[in-house]
């Protein structure tokens, strides 16, 4: 990992120094140790300041469709996919923007570990220790197998094609395990309608699984918040949130590259991988498209194929 | 005004002749987030917690109904919306967050346009303090004026060592506490030295953070490039706002037809993109790092002028909710460094507002029910 | 104030006559159904109202018409938005929500004995039109008035029934352009800065006002600086910021100050001593 991160910062430095971009979009310490934060380096010296682990949570993609610069952006494998798929639908300025792509060993999902070691607030030390995650706490170290407490999609993730301008393969071993946030499979629309129900009804329609969404690019002409035709109530509760999120949904459908930015951006923890995991199931199995393998395709639903209509889709 | 002991066994009688006679909001575990909820005879509320969402939309709702309207051959019949709020206790509310309402007041008890609603309910509750024994790593209330023993609310209490020590600090406080004589002792001299102790050693293990005063921090309004650094990684959501205890801007709304609806004000963040929209589609703050500089700057400078209190109570949610890790402090220490201004600290204390006496009494919770009302 | 208790809730109006003044702007007599609250309704010059759409929303509306016309208020709204989109579509009887007057308005006992410039572009003439009226009311108050208008077009001019009025009051200096004339006007055209600068007003004794698109009050105060008009002397109205009115949703917050309730009518020597995003 500390040579994954040396080279990263190396990386970023030349980029920086031969002026090839002015800033390098990476995570930097955040203000607890299991927490890393998104960061713009623009100057080389501070390249050094650029930390890879775990917890680098954020996928930065998200900022790409919103520069106007010459940029860097590091993604680990899952972050890759959205470039590739904001690269499909024209969002991205190839030209401006370089992709530094790490093989990761996978991502550390909070709400798991949390459950596994206690609140990460007070923490004073987090790190990857072989296969296991270190969390220490008032001088005490919790440990926890990292299979246990990874993102279920990291446990999908395939390193085989990494997309990128450079690629950083350290060859280490990524995280395996068991998905825990699982559809049962006697599921009906009725569960689907109460387990929602019961999720959003504390959603407190903050906008932060939008923001967070590389997919959602939408700004001002965002659905929910256009000046003019709005698809969404006034008022705050479970079916005007559900109506939110079930536009969202549909919007990013067949762009979705089931990242979790979303699930993790939330401050009141609604467990919104499930319903996009959902909504790419249906995309997979209609259309036969996997979001974000090639940059050349355009999204299913933004196109229409006469044969479409002729097999009934 | 009276203190008083409470044993910690006391506590759950306590609550249940609160609950038998007022609706009791106090903090409660959720899945996802914790937050303030309804609780029931024979319920402990998580006495422990910081809740994640805090108790602002208690009196503050999220939502709320301005009017309803419809038409008739009359004309348009108008019903303005609940003005008097429903009778409730906001149970162990820490002091930051009771200061919050105490700031929120500031602008909403405007004594020449007061806004009726917000009045109505925060009138109509008591507001139960439960000073911090320990401070979260995201806490800095003594950097803005505050302190983790706070005497703000109604009534004031802290955990001494497996007891309560507990005072009222108004009329509404005080009754609270004789409706239920029985289950409180007499406090000692030592009782409250050992309350005053535990403050002290809480807010000394709090990092202190000096901020530049409102003056010098306006004077950074135009250094565009400082402000374009601190909201590089900002997202522009609303996470920020809506989990702050003093965030106030709101928008207003209309629901149903021109025949016949409501109209609603609802909270709003300046951090989003449409906020600052005007009609036509000019907007002022375009640009995210306005938008943060209007934040912070209103929080930090325009608040503070106008009021003479910092709009922060430096509850820390802001920096544990946001998706991208943005951490206040990191603007308190940037901005002080930038202006190179000398830290004002905070001489001023807060106004007597919140020991005035409310107009509105407390009711039982048999006569709430007739008012209608309720979250 | 209509209904102090009740903040957000406004009371009823109705429209008792509407015309076009634009193929974009309307302008509405309104009539306030209680009479109490009609009473009560008492602006300044410059002042505001919240007009409100049932079912469609709020909008902040300058009320263009002088005090001194007791019979209706008057609004001129321009077409663009979701309410003012719905407003358009009303006419004589139909019923509007209003709460105000709201903001400072224009401190015209403060220029008794002055000379008022009023320069207006577009839509902006509204604002100030309730000075000149008010002015032309209270005729010996003032000093010798003159007024500089433009908008795009002939048929972009507002109130154009009122210009033989206006014409016809002594000490009058009426100066009507437009960007671009057609086969009918006969009438200065040119924007509204380079005719300013031919009428070349005299800053002695003397208020300007204006209020019209950010781009020409730029090159207005610019001209206005070089005939040396002090920043004391100019003032602006920003009501388009607003949207509550009562001081407390945040939009039009500039330093510590609430459009709403410290302006919307600023001197520039105010403005200037503001940060804010304009």
């Amino acid at each position: 990992m500390e040579k994954l991160e040396a080279e990263l910062r190396e990386k970023a430095k030349e980029l920086l120094e031969k002026e090839e971009v002015t800033t390098v979009i990476g995570w930097g310490a955040g203000w607890n140790p299991a927490k890393a934060s998104p960061l713009f380096v623009r100057d080389a010296q501070d390249a050094d300041k650029l930390v890879f682990n775990p917890f680098c949570q954020n996928n930065l993609a998200v900022y790409l469709p919103r520069l106007n610069e010459k940029a860097a952006v590091i993604t680990k494998p899952c972050d890759a996919g959205s470039v590739v798929a904001l690269i499909a639908e024209g969002k991205i300025d190839r030209e401006n923007v370089k992709v530094i792509s790490i093989k990761c060993p996978g991502t550390v999902n909070p709400a798991k570990l949390e459950a596994a070691v206690g609140s990460l607030d007070d923490a004073t030390a987090a790190y990857l220790d072989g296969d296991t995650i270190v969390v220490e706490v008032g001088g005490e170290a919790k440990r926890v197998p990292f299979a246990q407490v990874a993102l279920d999609s990291c446990y999908l993730c395939n390193q085989d094609n990494v997309f990128g301008d450079v690629v950083i393969d350290d060859g280490v071993t990524k995280v395996t395990g068991e998905a825990v946030s699982v559809v049962p499979e006697d599921a009906d629309s009725a569960w689907w309608r109460d387990f929602w129900a019961k999720e959003f009804d504390r959603c407190i329609r903050c906008y932060a699984c939008r923001e967070a969404c590389p997919a959602c690019y939408c700004r001002d002409n965002c659905a929910v918040q256009a000046l003019r035709e709005r698809w969404t109530g006034a008022k705050l509760d479970t079916k005007e949130a559900l109506m939110f999120h079930a536009q969202r949904a549909m919007h990013v459908a067949g762009r979705c590259t089931e990242c979790g930015s979303c699930e993790r951006a939330c401050p009141v923890g609604i467990p919104l991988s499930l319903l996009h995991k959902q909504v790419g199931d249906a995309v997979r199995k209609l259309f036969d498209f996997n979001v974000g393998e090639k940059a050349d395709v355009r999204p299913p639903l933004e196109v229409f194929r006469k044969e479409e209509l002729e097999s009934g889709h | 005004m009276v203190t008083k002991i409470l044993s910690a066994g006391n506590l759950q009688a306590w609550l249940d002749s609160l609950v038998a006679a007022y609706q009791v909001y106090a903090p409660v575990e959720g899945e996802g987030a914790s937050s303030f909820k309804k609780i029931a005879k024979g319920q402990m509320p998580a006495m422990d917690i910081r809740t994640d969402t805090p108790p602002k939309g208690l009196i503050f709702k999220q939502v709320e109904k301005i009017l309803s309207f419809e038409v008739n051959p009359d004309g348009i019949t108008v019903i303005p919306g609940d003005e008097n709020g429903t009778k409730k206790i906001v149970f162990g509310i820490r002091p930051c967050d009771s200061r919050s309402f105490t700031l929120t007041d500031k602008p909403f008890f405007d004594p020449n346009l007061p806004e009726n609603q917000y009045m109505g309910h925060r009138n109509a509750s008591a507001l139960v303090t439960t000073a911090c024994t320990s401070a979260c790593r995201t806490c800095f209330c003594t950097s803005i004026g505050g302190a983790p023993d706070e005497k703000t609310g109604d009534v004031w209490m802290m955990d001494i060592d497996g007891k309560y020590l507990v005072e009222s600090l108004t009329d509404k406080g005080e009754e609270l506490i004789k409706a239920n004589e029985g289950l409180f002792s007499d406090a000692s001299a030592d009782d409250e030295a050992a309350a005053k102790r535990i403050g002290e050693e809480v807010a000394n293990s709090m990092p202190k953070i000096n901020i530049a005063d409102a003056k010098a921090l306006d004077a950074l309004f135009n250094d565009d490039a400082f402000w374009q650094k601190l909201t590089d990684k900002c997202l522009s959501c609303g996470a920020c706002t809506f989990v702050c205890p003093t965030c106030y801007c709101f928008d207003v709304r209309d629901e149903g037809n021109t025949r016949k609806g409501e109209r609603y004000r609802g909270w709003d963040s300046c951090m989003f993109y449409q906020y600052n929209r005007a009609a036509g589609g000019h907007n002022p703050r375009e640009f995210h790092w306005k938008r943060m500089r209007q934040r912070m700057l209103h929080k930090f400078s325009y608040f503070p002028e106008k009021y003479g209190d910092i709009d922060c109570v430096g509850c820390g949610r802001c920096i544990r909710s946001c998706p991208v890790s943005y951490d206040l402090r990191d603007f308190l220490e940037g901005s002080l460094a930038v202006t190179g201004a000398a830290p004002v600290g905070f001489e001023k204390e807060l106004s007597d507002v919140d020991t005035k006496d409310r107009s509105c009494e407390i009711k039982p919770a048999d006569e709430t029910v007739k008012t209608g009302g309720g979250l | 104030m209509t209904s102090a208790t009740k903040t957000l809730v406004p009371t009823i109006a109705t429209i008792i006559e509407a015309f076009d003044e634009t193929p974009d702007v309307k302008t509405f007599r309104v009539k306030i159904d209680d009479e109490a609250a009609a009473a009560a309704f008492k602006q300044r010059p410059g002042q505001v109202a919240e007009l409100s759409v049932f079912g469609a929303g709020e909008s902040v509306i300058s009320i263009t018409s002088s005090p001194t016309q007791t019979e209706y208020l008057e609004f001129s709204i321009k077409r663009c938005g979701v309410v003012t989109d719905y407003i358009h579509t009303m006419g004589a009887g139909d019923k509007l929500g209003i709460r105000g007057p709201y903001g400072n308005g224009f401190p015209v006992e403060s220029w008794k004995g002055k000379n008022l410039i009023i320069i207006g572009g577009g839509i902006g003439l509204a604002p100030v039109r309730s000075v000149l009226n008010y002015a032309i009311d209270n005729r010996d108050d003032f000093g010798h008035i003159t007024l500089v208008y433009g908008a795009r077009s002939p048929e972009d001019l507002v109130f154009k029934w009122e210009y033989e009025r206006w014409g016809a009051v002594k000490d009058l200096d009426m100066n009507i352009t437009v960007d671009c004339g057609d086969d009918k006007w006969s009438g200065k055209v040119g924007f509204v800065p380079t005719i300013l600068k031919e009428v070349a007003p005299s800053p002695e004794n003397a208020i300007a006002l204006t209020c019209g698109p950010p781009i020409m009050i730029k090159f207005v105060l610019q001209d206005l600086a070089e005939m040396n008009f002090t920043p004391e002397q100019i003032v602006t109205t920003l009501e388009g910021k607003m949207q509550c009115c009562v001081g407390l949703c945040g939009r039009c917050n500039i330093g510590s100050l609430f459009i709403c309730k410290d302006g919307p009518v600023f001197t520039l020597a105010q403005l200037n001593s503001l940060n804010g995003d304009f």
